[in-house]
């Protein structure tokens, strides 16, 4: 057998066998789900990892002799075709540059991402790189899913940890190690409104003045006299947007986590969480808020909004495009509400590229990393806010409102200073009761102080 | 094919046939064989993985029961459990009523039967994800057409959020499952019905025995074959319901809505806690096998086989 042919042969059976390993990985994570009962997809499963569906894989082809093939999954939910296209861009001048190939997973679900990297390393076949969601850091680092980066991190050429927003970094990291690249943020923090409803109460809609809780709820009490609408939309189903919406009004307190530095104690039960649950007990006692509440995560808030049966509710920068395309209503984007003597600030999670444990050719991977974070790449193919204060920029630029004002510096600010709620192994169980205890007080059941006690007790149980 | 390979085509023939009748070899089975191997591999595979990864430690490899000690002292195990049992009881039992009520009527004649019986399948064949979003609507206290109607009846002067309210959510939920699932009942309880005996529903008219005496004593033990297999069915089907239950609430609000496999999903795909999750997914299978042998102990105790 020639050489050449040789190399084709050992070339198909490597296919072979990454398509066999690739099978049996897919059937394991299959038949969790069907045993859970759970076969078949959800669409509102999506909702909670920030949308979108679908999966898809780019081509590969084979390598010169130094090359290598790695394997990487993308998560493209809410990513526009021009986000899309610019991600193949950046792959194939890698290819070109590098000799190596790179195969993409494309999918839309972060559930998926993570469990595909679990299973994946446990069945000792990682993919090369796969980015995950911010919640899900704490947990792959602490059961040691992923590898600790700090030594590519500290020598990257690229870009360095004074280039990425503050805070990002702090997300992936467990104990002083850092265990992912962050890339784009998910972002709640800015308030849009109707602004015909704003003008029918009697205040100016391009310069709407309710900064704080008690100002933004006297507003609300003028538009539900004039207008005779439930006007306060807040997240009360068991949802993950129910934690975010409420956290973000929580950062604007001047807290950026629930919790203390050392993790030792939570601020729930003290002024800060306090204060954020009385905000929402009394939309709860003036009743503000829409009939079923605590079955509504902010896409049945945008359905009643589109329907102009409410007047505002706080969500991210995202749903700027989405109202625009949906709906023909005058809608303006003003400041988080924040707490009295507070600041401006929201909620941000985001996007992290991780190097499985275990996965062949790091060295690799992680040059593939820091292609994919210079801004020039970032900027094109990031759906969602880069975590570059510079792409931030060029992200947001010229961005107006449904009434036409330029409202870029909103985002920007609110990005740039967001909280993160938990970086803790526990959080997912400390988000679950939040969402319990939100309830609990949109149902009348707990007065905002019982609510955070109880909710305070949980999480230093977890702690 | 040249004489030589038919001829040696004819022996292989011969030797198999020999060793299909020395061992007493099914030729049926024979057949089947390589299917039932592929479904058996697809079953135990995920089977086996799935008890595996509920025994495994947070970190590495081993062996630990902390999953199951953890989901056993968790305060959502004991409601899960109570929403679940709920769930299939009230819901199995709506079930195989309202489906024999309506198979008893579909079964008398009347103009235009088999266009009724027809449409009376809609809901069995509307994929469940819809049917979720379907009675999330129907129960929207602003749009849904349920609010609507009591409220233009008179009986309601604001809307009920019927989703919204723990004590009610539950049961309004058990009405979306039981309008996806009596058709079935309905229709297998039909063709039950279209095998009765008349001469016996005859006989037993002419001697005076009232409607429901002969519902009881005539028709019911010839439908018990049906029956028994369509509670079965029923009761496998509804403990594993999700698509329902968590388009229309996720579980909420306050856990009221939470069941096994929309706990077993969100512990898994929400919160990443996949040994609780698998944990939670072999106690449900436990159950579920428990639940089984009862139910076929109990038949056979009455003297029904399966």
């Amino acid at each position: 057998m020639s050489s050449g042919n040789r190399q084709r042969t050992n070339s198909q059976s490597r296919l072979q066998s990454s398509r066999r390993r690739a099978f049996i990985k897919s059937v394991g994570v299959g038949g969790v789900a069907a045993l859970a009962g759970c076969a078949g997809s959800n669409n509102e499963s999506e909702g909670e990892s920030d949308g979108g569906s679908g999966t898809e894989t780019a081509g590969a082809t084979t390598g010169g002799s130094d090359s290598v093939t790695l394997e990487l999954i993308w998560f493209n939910g809410q990513a526009t075709e021009e986000n899309l296209s610019a991600y193949d861009d950046a792959i194939a001048a890698f290819e070109e540059s590098t000799g190596h190939t790179v195969d993409v997973t494309k999918t839309g679900q972060v559930g998926q991402i993570v469990n595909q990297v679990q299973t994946g390393v446990q069945a000792g076949d990682p993919v090369s790189i796969a980015a995950i969601p911010a919640g899900a850091c704490q947990t792959l680092a602490n059961k040691e899913i992923i590898e600790p980066l700090d030594s590519y991190i500290d020598d990257a050429d690229t870009f360095s940890r004074s280039d990425i927003i503050r805070g990002k970094l702090d997300i992936s990291t467990r104990d002083d190690t850092t265990y992912a690249v962050p890339i784009m943020s998910g972002h709640w923090g800015s308030l849009f409104y109707n602004a015909n409803m704003l003008e029918q109460a009697g205040y100016d809609p391009m310069n709407p003045d309710f900064e704080t809780w008690p100002e933004f709820i006297s507003v609300a009490e003028d538009v539900k006299e004039a207008v005779g609408v439930q006007p306060v939309g807040f997240s009360g189903a068991d949802h993950i947007h129910t934690t975010v919406q409420w956290s973000g009004f929580f950062h604007t307190t001047g807290r950026k986590s629930w919790l203390n530095e050392d993790q030792t104690d939570t601020f729930l039960d003290k002024e800060a969480g306090i204060s954020c649950a009385e905000f929402t007990q009394s939309a709860v006692e003036k009743d503000l808020l829409p009939s079923g509440t605590a079955n509504m995560n902010a896409n049945g808030l945008r359905e009643l909004f589109i329907s102009e049966e409410l007047f505002a509710y706080q969500v991210g920068g995202f749903e700027n495009a989405i109202l625009k395309e949906q709906s023909d209503i005058d809608f303006g984007i003003t400041w988080n509400p924040r707490a009295p003597d507070g600041e401006n600030s929201g909620f941000s999670g985001g996007i992290f590229y991780t190097l499985p444990r275990g996965s062949e050719n790091q060295d690799e991977a992680f040059a593939l990393i820091e292609h994919l974070m210079q801004l020039k790449w970032l900027n094109q193919y990031a759906q969602l806010p880069p975590v570059r204060p510079d792409g931030l920029q060029s992200f947001f630029e010229g961005t107006t409102d449904g009434i036409g004002r330029d409202v870029s510096n909103i985002f920007i600010e609110e990005v740039s200073n967001s909280g993160f709620p938990t970086i803790h192994v526990n959080q997912s169980r400390m988000w679950e009761a939040q969402r319990r205890e939100i309830q609990e007080i949109i149902l009348g059941q707990k007065t905002a102080e019982e609510a955070m006690t109880s909710l305070a007790d949980r999480v230093r149980e977890l702690l | 094919m040249s004489g030589f390979e038919r001829q040696r085509l004819k022996q292989n023939y011969d030797v198999l046939r020999e060793w299909v009748r020395e061992y007493q070899v099914s030729v049926g089975a024979l057949f089947v064989l390589p299917v039932f191997t592929i479904i058996l591999l697809l079953l135990l595979y995920p089977m086996f993985n799935t008890f595996w990864l509920s025994v495994q430690p947070t970190t590495g490899i081993g062996f630990t029961l902390e999953n199951y000690q953890t989901m056993l002292s968790a305060d959502w195990f004991g409601q899960v459990f109570w929403n679940s049992a709920l769930w299939v009881v009230v819901g199995v039992s709506l079930q195989v009523g309202v489906g024999f009520g309506l198979a008893l009527l579909l079964n008398t004649p009347f103009p235009r039967q088999k266009l009724v019986r027809g449409l009376y399948l809609v809901p069995w064949i509307t994929p469940t994800v819809v049917v979720g979003l379907i009675f999330k609507w129907m129960y929207d206290p602003q749009f849904g057409i349920i609010n609507w109607a009591l409220r233009w009846s008179g009986l309601l002067d604001s809307s009920i959020a019927w989703l919204s309210n723990p004590d009610l959510a539950l049961y309004a939920l058990i009405i979306a499952g039981l309008w996806k699932r009596f058709p079935f009942v309905m229709i297998m309880l039909l063709a039950g019905l279209q095998d009765v005996d008349e001469r016996l529903q005859n006989a037993a008219a002419i001697d005076g025995v009232p409607y429901f005496a002969r519902l009881r004593h005539v028709t019911l033990p010839q439908l018990m074959p049906v029956l028994k297999i369509v509670v079965l069915l029923s009761i496998i089907w509804c403990f594993n319901q999700f698509a329902i239950i968590f388009i229309a609430t996720g579980g909420g609000p306050i856990g009221a809505t939470e069941t096994f496999p929309v706990k077993v999903y969100k512990l898994g795909f929400q919160q990443l806690e996949f040994g609780l999750s698998t944990a939670l997914s072999v106690v449900m299978l436990g159950i579920m096998i428990l639940v089984m042998i009862a139910y076929i102990r109990v038949l056979r105790r009455r003297g029904v086989k399966l």
